[in-house]
């Protein structure tokens, strides 16, 4: 900026004036009385020439020295360009011939000394004047470039920083939007666990009341008369055991109820498969569903959010519990199969035996509030996908051969893991 | 009858309840039997002891509800302590109606199920006294010649021999001779005797020919044994779970 407010200070401030030519054609001219500010330039420009010539030759003239004219023809050549600087060349040639050589006031050349002199000078005036213009024009072409390009330097530099404004405007949406979906995902958690929270309870109170019991127990083996210790043992280790058992209901409950900031692990896909079927085993029971598991050993972990995919499979779990809810039975069963998918990565399947999907709903199903189930919030599928999809992975649904439908969630590989 | 070891069942599904409950009702030195299942206890034959049942209600599978319906009208139904997770008041109603003795919500203390066992055993033992008493009472009616019933009916009615005698027809030394056997096959020393032994056996599907009540007498006995075979209220109602 600074560069180009320097170069444009001769032509004005005003960027869009264009930079003065030094041939007389666009001349710098300061806005003036002048109706026609080119042609006032001009004569300008031919009149620092002829000043200067004349200036030039009076010096030399008082002082006795004749270089004082080089001068004049660069500052006019300077100045106004080719056309000036050639005539202040001629008036220079001409000038010295009749005011500085002698004899005086004459055109006419006295010896052959003296007309070699005058050949001397006119070239070398004439090349003053031509090599000045030449490099005045060189430099102005050059410090209009410069002033272009600075030009586009700082246009680019608004660019840039506009590009970048919109950036930031943009990773901040990103960021709302990213926070909202894990709000709305940690809501429909919260609605998910509702549903289930009957069936929790009881997984819940049972071994409490186990725990209850055996503490009675205890205390009456210990009571007896002898003291019945091993008895009174086997209840105590019993009351560690439904202790335990006890509160890892409550830690899978209480990882799914909290609203945590997603974190990636390295997740084995069957121990999730396992921990959620453990979650789901109340809910599975008071619908008399069997569920059948069928792990496959040794597939490679895969990168997420352990609480995000958990959620996943207890939405597909109830989505086929709901899908059976009309079902005798003998048709009340579901599976779910982890199995290895392209690329190194894992595949978890939830089959049910249920109504399956209408052909003409089939699309809709990942909907966003798209429900058939009374009081169903059409949450579900379309949550589950999100975060199949933050995981780089797809969740897709197919009917089966039989009754009912699969459910597909595929997960890439973790990056680095073993294939 | 002999004094059979006691057998307290305990049907629930969940492990770790139902090894804790059993080593509960052993401390008491009782004998228990334990089950996954209703149908596991249905498929068990009973012991011929006294005996009740602890019954999660709660559990999965349709069966776990019927069970008391069908306990209460067998043979020998038994006394029944529903522990629940949630006592729901209609729940509760229902298990009362047929025939728990204690409704008990999780968790409870041990003295609770305790007092519960030793009630329920305490039910059955009288109640298989009744039925053992009842079988005892029936195989003497059934002694009984048709004949025979008219003449009891009649007497009980208090009516005198000779009353019954032109009632049916017949010699009063032949209804005398009649009375006579009845009270030899009934066991009865006396006409109060025969009145408790009528009232006993009133109502019973097997004893449809038996006398009706006399009017204007009370057929009570001073030692009356009480209402039959059906297991006296619970004194804790569904409700109970506060
Ligand atoms: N396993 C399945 N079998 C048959 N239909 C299914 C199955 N899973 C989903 N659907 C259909 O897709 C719809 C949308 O499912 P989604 O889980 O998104 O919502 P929802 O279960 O209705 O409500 P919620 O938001 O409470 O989960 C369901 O209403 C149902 O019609
Ligand atoms: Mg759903």
């Amino acid at each position: 900026m600074a560069a180009s407010r320097a170069l444009g200070g001769r032509g004005g401030s005003d960027r869009a004036r264009p930079v003065p030519e030094p041939d007389g054609a666009d001349t710098a001219a300061p806005a003036g009385p002048a109706s026609d500010p080119r042609r006032s330039g001009i004569v300008r420009s031919y009149g620092v020439a002829v000043a200067g010539v004349a200036f030039g030759l009076l010096l030399s003239l008082t002082l006795e020295i004749p270089p004082l004219l080089i001068p004049a023809i660069v500052v006019s050549a300077w100045y106004g360009g080719m056309g000036p600087g050639m005539l202040a060349a001629v008036l220079s040639i001409v000038g010295s011939q009749i005011v500085l050589a002698q004899p005086s006031y004459t055109l006419r050349i006295a010896t052959l000394d003296h007309a070699a002199y005058l050949l001397v000078f006119s070239l070398t005036a004439l090349f003053v004047a031509w090599l000045t213009a030449t490099q005045r024009r060189t430099e102005v072409a050059l410090r209009r470039a410069h002033g272009e390009l600075s030009q586009r330097v700082s246009d680019l530099a608004r660019a840039n920083e506009r590009l970048h404004g919109e950036m930031m405007g943009r990773e901040q949406a990103a960021d709302a939007l990213r926070e909202a979906q894990a709000d709305l995902a940690h809501v429909t958690r919260v609605t998910m666990l509702g549903e289930i929270t009957a069936s929790i309870a009881h997984d819940v109170s049972q071994p409490l009341a186990a725990v209850v019991i055996n503490g009675g127990a205890c205390r009456r083996w210990l009571d007896a008369d002898p003291p019945n210790l091993a008895e009174a043992r086997a209840a105590a280790e019993r009351i560690v055991e439904d202790a335990n058992r006890a509160s890892q209901v409550v830690r899978r409950v209480r990882s799914l109820m909290h609203r945590q900031v997603a974190e990636r692990t390295s997740i084995d896909v069957g121990e999730l498969v396992r921990d959620t079927v453990a979650l789901m085993h109340g809910e599975l029971a008071r619908h008399h569903v069997a569920v059948r598991t069928e792990l496959r050993e040794g597939l490679p972990p895969v990168a997420g959010d352990r609480v995000g995919l958990q959620q996943v499979l207890v939405n597909l779990m109830l989505n086929g519990i709901d899908a059976m809810s009309e079902s005798d039975d003998e048709r009340r069963w579901m599976a779910i199969r982890t199995l290895a998918g392209e690329a190194g990565g894992v595949v978890v399947e939830v089959e049910d035996a249920g109504r399956g999907v209408r052909p003409e709903d089939r699309d809709r199903i990942f909907e966003a509030f798209f429900s058939t189930r009374p009081g169903g919030l059409g949450m579900g599928l379309a949550i589950s996908r999100s975060i199949v999809e933050t995981h780089g992975g797809r969740l897709r649904a197919a009917p089966n051969e039989g009754a009912g439908t699969t459910l597909r969630v595929s997960l890439p590989a973790e990056p680095g893991g073993g294939a | 009858m002999t004094p059979e070891e006691p057998v307290v069942y305990v049907v629930d599904d969940d492990a770790s309840v139902r090894e804790a409950l059993s080593s509960l009702i052993r401390s008491e030195g009782l004998h228990v039997e334990t089950f996954a299942s209703a149908e596991g206890f249905r498929a068990h034959p009973r012991a011929d002891a006294p005996a009740c049942l602890v019954l999660d209600v709660q559990l999965p599978g349709s069966s776990g509800m019927d069970l008391p319906g069908e306990l209460s009208a067998s043979e020998a139904p038994i006394p029944i302590i529903f522990i629940t997770g949630h006592g729901t008041i209609p729940m509760g109603v229902r298990a009362m109606k047929e025939g728990a003795v204690e409704f008990l919500t999780k968790p409870f203390g041990d003295a609770e199920l305790i007092g519960a066992v030793r009630q329920a055993l305490q039910r059955d033992r009288a109640a298989r006294g009744e039925r053992a008493e009842l079988a005892e009472v029936r195989q003497r009616w059934e002694r009984l010649t048709p004949r025979e019933r008219q003449v009891l009916a009649l007497v009980v009615a208090g009516r005198m021999n000779k009353q019954i005698a032109s009632e049916l027809g017949a010699a009063e030394q032949t209804i005398k001779v009649h009375r006579g056997r009845v009270m030899r096959k009934l066991e009865a020393r006396s006409v109060p005797d025969l009145v408790r032994l009528v009232e006993r056996i009133a109502g019973q599907p097997w004893a449809a020919d038996a006398p009706r009540r006399a009017e204007g007498r009370s057929l009570a006995g001073p030692d009356d044994a009480g209402p039959g075979p059906s297991y006296p209220r619970g004194r804790s109602a569904g409700g109970s779970s506060d």
